[in-house]
C-alpha cells in the first residue's frame, strides 16, 4: 500500500525497537523470566502439596489469587472500553493511545484467568466448566463472559493492526526485518492494499466492534462483580456492586494505560508522539473516573455504616479499625480518590510525571481495594469462627501466593515487552496526514 | 527391609482374612510370647415378643463392659432351649447382630407348657477366648391380640382384645403404634378391661404411604407374665404421600436454569457472536479482494 | 516411624487381621506412612489405646490412631445418589435445651466419614446473641436448605439438591472453586487443603460416592451429608445416635415423625409445642434443620465448658 513520508519517518523512529533486541532488554527479559521461574516452582509446590501451601483456609477460601484476578481482568476491561470510546467518539488525540489501550486489554486478559486457575483446587477438571456447565452459576457467567470478551478484544486490537501490518509488510527497506517477520506481517496483513472497498470494509468492522465492545465490557465487568454480589455475605451482597466494578475496572485500566504511556515515552523517547497534552487529557479522564469512583465508594460505605446492620457493621468495623484493616482502607481511599483528584485540580501539578505518579498510586490503591473487598468479608462469616488455629481466623498470604502474584505481574510485563518488539506502540497508519 | 516384609505379610493376611480362608486360631497361634488379651465377662439377657398366630421371637442380648460401658457384642453364637421341669430341648442357634442381639423365631403352639400354661426358655452363649460364657432364661404365658379397626364418621379407633388362651387378660397397659422409617411412633395408649378389651382412638391426620396405608400395631410391653405381645393391621387411614421422584423444577438451585435466564443468555450470545461473525466475514472479504490474482 | 509403633502395628494386625475393616485401616496407614506429613504426625505417637470390637465379635486393643469406623452400606448408582430416596423429605430438629457440648456428635461424625481430628463437619458453637442474653451451645450440621445458596452458585453441578431434601457433593465432579464455601452463610463447608489427605483404604464395606461422602478427594469441597447411606438402610445418622443427651431428632417430614433414638415424636407437634424455629430465617435459605429454643435446660452452660480440654476451651473463651 501507499506509505506517506510521514509514516516512513515514524517507522524509522521505531525500526530499532522492532529490529534488534538490545542487551538492556535482554537483561530485563531475563529478570522477568527469573521471577516467572520462581513462580513456577511455587506452582509446582502447590500442585504437589495441595493448597495447604497457600494462606487460604476454610474461612478465607479466596485470597491473593482472586485479588489479582479481579485486578488484571479489571485493567483489561478498562483498556478495552477506553479504546472503544476513543474510537467511537473520534477523539482527536487518540492516535498514540489506541494501540496501548488495546494491547493493555489483551495482555491483561491473558494474565487474569491464570489466577482463577491457580485458585481452583482441581484444575485437572477445568474442562468440567464447559461439559457440565450450570447456567445459574456466576462462575459460568464469568467463564462465558471472559472467553467471549477475550475473542472480542483480540479481534478489536487486530482490526486496528491490519493497516499497520500492511505498512510493515511494504516497508521492507525501512525496517530491514528478517524473512520470517516479513512473512508473518504479510500473513497478518490479509492482502490489505488500502483500496476504497477494503478501507470501507475495515472501517465498518472497526465501528461495529467498538460499538459492541462498550456494552459488552459493561456486562462482563458487572458479571465479575456478581461473583461477590450474588452471595449472602456482608460487604459483597450489594446492589451497586455491578456499576461499582464497571467504574473501578475502567478507572484502574485507564491508570495502567497512563503507566504504559509513560514507560514507553521514557524508554523509546516518544515525547513527539505521547506529548504532555496526552497525559493531561488522560489525567482529565482519571479525574472524572476518580470522582465517580469516590462517589460510589462513599455511597457504598455510607449506606452500610448508616444502616448498621449487624454483619455489615462487623465488616465495616474491621475496615475502619486501625488495628485491623483501617490503615489499608485509608491508604486505598487516599491513593484512589484524593491524590488523583488533587493532582488534576491544580494546573501546576498536571505534569506527565505527577499524573503518572498519581496513576501509579491509584493502581496500587485499587489493588489494595480489591484485597479489602475479598479478605475482610471472608474473615467475617455470619456464625462466630470459634477456632483456635490462627491461619483459620486471619488470612495471611504465603510466599507461594506472593511468588505467583509477582510471576503474574512479570508475565504481564514480559508479554508487553515482547509485543512491543512485534508491533509499533503507536498506530502508524493513523498518521497519514501531516503529523500534528 | 523389615517394614516391607511386614507390609507384604499383612497384605496377605488381609487378603486371606477377607476371603474368610484364615481361621482365627491360625492367627492366634502365630503369636509368639505376646500377652493374651484378658477374657472379658459377658452378660446375657433374654426377652420374648409374641406375635400374631403364636409366632415367638426370642431375643438374646449379649453384652460386655468395654471401656466402662455395656456394649452389645456382635457375631456371637447363641443357642436357644425350651425347658420344662424335667427336660431341656435345643431349639436352634442364632448369631448376634451388630447391637449384640440374637433373634430366634419359633411358634408358641409347639412349645411345651407346665401346669400353669407357662413356657420356659433358656439362651446360652458358650464363651470364646475373648469372652466368658453367659446365659439367661425367661418364663411366660402365651398371649395374643385380636385387633379390630373401627371407622365411625370421620374418626378412627382400634379395638383390641388381649387373650391368654381362652382367658382374657385384664388391667394391662397397651399402646398403639404406627410403623415409621426409623422407630415406631406411639399414637395412643389404654388399659384392658376385665374382658381383655381396650378401645384406643387413632389420629386422622397421619401421613401414610402413596395409597395412604398405615401399618398399625398394638403392643403390650415387657409384662412379667407375657413378655412383649404384638399384633398388627394395615389400614388406609393415612393421608397419601406421593413416593414419586419429582422432576427437578426450573430454579436457581436445580440443574435446570429458569427460562428467562436461558433466553437472556442466548440473546446476549447471539448478539455478540453475531457481531464477531460479521466482522470475520468482512475480514475474509478484505483478504479476498486483495488477492494478487483478483486485484 | 519409631520401632515401638511398628510393633504395635504388627500386634494389632495379628490380633485383628480377620476383622477386614480394621486390618484394612492399618494397611491404609502403612500405605500412607510414606506421605504422612503434618497431618499424621500429631496423633501418631501418643500411644493411647482403646479396646474395640471387630465385626465378628473379637475384642482387640489398638492404638487410637488406627480406630476407624465402618458401616456396611448398600451400593447405589450415580443416578440414585443424585435423585434421592423416593418419597422422603428429611428433616432434623435440634433441641438446644439438651446440649451440654459433650461433642460425641463431632467424634462420631469424624469416625463415620474418616475425617482427621481437626476437621469438623458437625460443629458446636457457643452462642450469645446479645450482651444480656444467656449463652447456649449451638450444634450445627449442614442445614440442607430448600433454597440452597451453595447449590445455586455451583458451576458444574457438583453439589446438588435431591428430591429427599438432602444437599450432597459429588467429589468426582467438584472442581474446587470454593464458590459454594463463600456462598454458604453458615460456614458449613470444608475444603481438602492437603494433597496427601488421600482416600482411606478401609472401605471394603463402604461404597464410595456422594451418599457416603467418601473417598475424600484432595482439592475438593466436603460437608455434612446427613449420612444418606445409613438412612437408606433405615438407620439414624451417626451424630444422632451418638448424642448422649438426645439433642438431635432426625426423621422424614413426609411421615411427620422425628426420632432421637430414644423418643419418636410427631415433627409438627414438636415444633408447635416447643416453638421450633429455623436459624437465620430472614436469609431465605429455607433450612431443613429446626431448632428448639434453650428453655428449661437440662444442663448449665458452664458444665459443657468446664469438661473441655484446654485447647478446645480456648475457642469459647471470648463468649463466656
Amino acid at each position: 500500500m501507499e506509505i506517506s513520508k510521514n509514516q516512513t519517518a515514524i517507522l524509522q523512529d521505531f525500526a530499532p525497537h522492532l529490529r534488534k533486541f538490545s542487551t538492556r532488554s535482554g537483561i530485563w527479559v531475563g529478570f522477568l523470566l527469573a521471577v516467572i521461574v520462581v513462580g513456577m516452582y511455587a506452582l509446582y509446590l502447590q500442585i504437589v502439596k495441595g493448597h495447604i501451601v497457600t494462606g487460604m483456609r476454610d474461612n478465607v477460601v479466596w485470597g491473593l489469587y482472586i485479588v489479582n484476578f479481579i485486578f488484571f481482568i479489571g485493567i483489561s476491561y478498562g483498556g478495552a472500553i477506553l479504546a472503544g470510546l476513543l474510537h467511537l467518539f473520534k477523539v482527536p488525540w487518540r492516535r498514540p493511545i489506541m494501540r496501548i489501550a488495546g494491547l493493555t486489554a489483551v495482555v491483561s486478559a491473558m494474565i487474569g484467568p491464570i489466577f482463577i486457575i491457580l485458585c481452583i483446587g482441581r484444575f485437572d477438571r477445568l474442562h468440567y466448566l464447559f461439559i457440565h456447565a450450570r447456567l445459574q452459576s456466576p462462575i459460568v457467567w464469568d467463564v462465558v463472559a471472559i472467553s467471549t470478551y477475550f475473542v472480542g478484544a483480540v479481534l478489536f486490537v487486530y482490526l486496528f493492526l491490519i493497516k499497520d501490518f500492511a505498512i510493515y509488510r511494504d516497508s521492507e527497506a525501512v525496517l530491514g526485518l528478517p524473512a520470517w517477520r516479513q512473512k508473518l506481517y504479510r500473513f497478518l496483513a490479509l492482502n490489505y492494499k488500502d483500496t476504497a472497498s477494503q478501507r470501507r470494509q475495515l472501517a465498518m468492522s472497526r465501528n461495529l466492534m467498538a460499538l459492541i465492545m462498550i456494552p459488552m465490557v459493561v456486562v462482563v465487568s458487572s458479571v465479575l462483580s456478581w461473583i461477590f454480589g450474588m452471595t449472602l455475605r456482608p460487604g459483597w451482597h450489594s446492589t451497586i456492586f455491578g456499576p461499582y466494578f464497571v467504574l473501578a475496572a475502567i478507572y484502574s485500566g485507564t491508570g495502567v494505560i497512563v503507566l504504559v504511556m509513560w514507560t514507553f515515552r521514557k524508554i523509546y523517547h516518544l515525547q513527539d508522539y505521547l506529548t504532555d497534552k496526552h497525559f493531561k487529557y488522560m489525567g482529565f479522564i482519571l479525574l472524572a473516573l476518580g470522582s465517580g469512583y469516590g462517589y460510589f465508594t462513599f455511597s457504598e460505605y455510607l449506606t452500610g455504616w448508616f444502616g448498621s446492620e449487624r454483619w455489615d457493621s462487623e465488616v465495616l468495623d474491621k475496615l475502619f479499625d486501625p488495628s485491623e484493616y483501617g490503615w489499608w482502607f485509608l491508604v486505598s481511599n487516599i491513593f484512589t480518590i484524593v491524590i488523583p483528584i488533587l493532582v488534576m485540580a491544580f494546573k501546576k501539578l498536571r505534569t506527565p510525571n505527577l499524573i503518572t505518579l498519581a496513576a501509579m498510586l491509584m493502581v496500587f490503591g485499587m489493588w489494595v481495594k480489591r484485597y479489602l473487598i475479598v479478605v475482610p468479608t471472608l474473615e467475617t462469616p455470619l456464625l462466630p469462627v470459634q477456632d483456635t488455629r490462627p491461619e483459620y481466623i486471619h488470612y495471611s498470604a504465603t510466599w507461594v501466593e506472593w511468588a505467583l502474584t509477582f510471576a503474574g505481574f512479570a508475565t504481564f510485563l514480559l508479554f508487553f515487552t515482547l509485543v512491543a518488539k512485534l508491533v509499533t506502540i503507536v498506530t502508524v497508519s493513523d498518521y497519514n496526514e501531516e503529523h500534528q | 527391609m523389615a517394614l516391607s516384609k511386614i507390609i507384604k505379610l499383612s497384605w496377605l493376611l488381609l487378603l486371606l482374612g477377607a476371603l474368610g480362608l484364615l481361621p482365627n486360631t491360625l492367627i492366634a497361634q502365630d503369636e509368639e510370647g505376646e500377652e493374651e488379651v484378658e477374657q472379658v465377662r459377658s452378660r446375657a439377657s433374654l426377652s420374648c415378643v409374641q406375635k400374631n398366630d403364636g409366632v415367638l421371637d426370642l431375643k438374646a442380648l449379649i453384652r460386655a463392659k468395654i471401656d466402662d460401658r455395656y456394649t452389645g457384642l456382635p457375631g456371637l453364637e447363641v443357642e436357644f432351649f425350651t425347658t420344662t421341669d424335667t427336660s431341656e430341648t435345643s431349639l436352634g442357634k442364632a448369631t448376634t447382630d451388630e447391637k449384640g442381639i440374637a433373634t430366634f423365631t419359633t411358634n408358641a403352639k409347639e412349645m411345651p407348657r407346665d401346669t400353669g400354661n407357662r413356657m420356659a426358655f433358656y439362651a446360652s452363649f458358650e464363651g470364646n477366648e475373648e469372652y466368658s460364657g453367659s446365659d439367661a432364661d425367661i418364663t411366660l404365658k402365651p398371649a395374643s391380640f385380636a385387633l379390630e379397626a373401627l371407622e365411625e364418621d370421620s374418626s378412627y379407633s382400634i379395638q383390641l382384645t388381649l387373650m391368654s388362651g381362652d382367658e382374657p387378660v385384664a388391667e394391662e397397659d397397651v399402646s398403639l403404634f404406627v410403623k415409621r422409617l426409623f422407630f415406631p411412633l406411639k399414637v395412643g395408649e389404654g388399659s384392658t378391661d376385665e374382658d381383655g378389651m381396650a378401645t384406643i382412638d387413632f389420629p386422622t391426620d397421619l401421613p401414610g404411604d402413596a395409597e395412604g396405608n398405615l401399618n398399625i400395631f398394638a403392643r403390650l410391653e415387657d409384662s412379667d407374665d407375657y413378655g412383649t405381645v404384638e399384633a398388627s393391621v394395615t389400614k388406609a387411614w393415612g393421608i397419601p404421600v406421593s413416593d414419586r421422584l419429582e422432576d427437578q423444577p426450573r430454579a436457581l438451585w436445580s440443574p435446570n436454569p429458569p427460562l428467562w435466564m436461558l433466553l437472556t443468555f442466548l440473546v446476549l450470545m447471539v448478539t455478540v457472536w453475531g457481531h464477531y461473525i460479521v466482522i470475520v466475514y468482512k475480514l475474509f472479504q478484505v483478504k479476498k479482494e486483495g488477492q494478487p490474482s483478483g486485484g | 516411624m519409631s520401632e515401638s509403633s511398628k510393633t504395635d502395628r504388627r500386634n494389632f494386625l495379628k490380633k485383628g487381621a480377620i476383622g477386614v475393616t480394621l486390618a484394612a485401616a492399618a494397611c491404609g496407614n502403612l500405605l500412607c506412612s510414606c506421605s504422612s506429613g503434618e497431618g499424621g504426625a500429631t496423633a501418631a505417637d501418643t500411644g493411647d489405646t482403646v479396646k474395640l470390637l471387630t465385626p465378628d465379635g473379637q475384642l482387640v486393643e489398638v492404638e487410637k490412631q488406627h480406630l476407624k469406623h465402618v458401616h456396611v452400606t448398600e451400593k447405589v448408582t450415580q443416578e440414585q445418589a443424585r435423585q434421592g430416596i423416593p418419597g422422603k423429605k428429611f428433616v432434623m430438629v435440634i433441641d438446644l435445651a439438651r446440649c451440654n457440648n459433650a461433642r460425641k456428635c463431632i467424634s462420631a461424625c469424624q469416625k463415620m466419614h474418616h475425617l482427621p481430628d481437626d476437621k469438623e463437619w458437625v460443629t458446636i458453637k457457643l452462642m450469645k446473641d446479645s450482651p444480656e442474653e444467656a449463652p447456649y451451645w449451638f450444634p450445627k450440621t449442614c442445614f440442607h436448605c430448600d433454597n440452597p445458596p451453595c447449590v445455586k452458585v455451583c458451576p458444574v453441578n457438583a453439589t446438588y439438591k435431591r428430591n429427599d431434601g438432602l444437599v450432597l457433593i459429588d467429589s468426582d465432579r467438584c472442581i474446587g472453586c470454593k464458590f459454594c464455601m463463600t456462598a454458604c452463610p453458615y460456614s458449613t463447608r470444608t475444603f481438602n487443603w492437603v494433597e496427601s489427605e488421600a482416600a482411606p483404604q478401609d472401605m471394603a464395606t463402604h461404597h464410595p460416592g456422594p451418599e457416603a461422602s467418601i473417598p475424600a478427594r484432595p482439592g475438593t469441597v466436603e460437608k455434612c451429608d446427613f449420612c444418606p447411606d445409613m438412612v437408606r438402610m433405615g438407620k439414624l445418622p451417626d451424630c444422632v445416635s451418638a448424642c448422649p443427651n438426645g439433642v438431635f431428632y432426625f426423621g422424614d417430614e413426609n411421615e411427620d415423625v422425628v426420632t432421637n433414638g430414644e423418643e419418636t415424636l410427631r415433627f409438627s407437634q414438636l415444633i408447635k409445642d416447643r416453638a421450633g424455629y429455623r436459624y437465620m430465617e430472614d436469609l431465605g435459605t429455607k433450612p431443613r434443620v429446626y431448632y428448639l429454643p434453650p428453655r428449661d435446660r437440662l444442663f448449665p452452660v458452664k458444665r459443657g465448658y468446664d469438661a473441655l480440654p484446654d485447647e478446645v476451651k480456648e475457642r469459647y473463651k471470648d463468649v463466656l
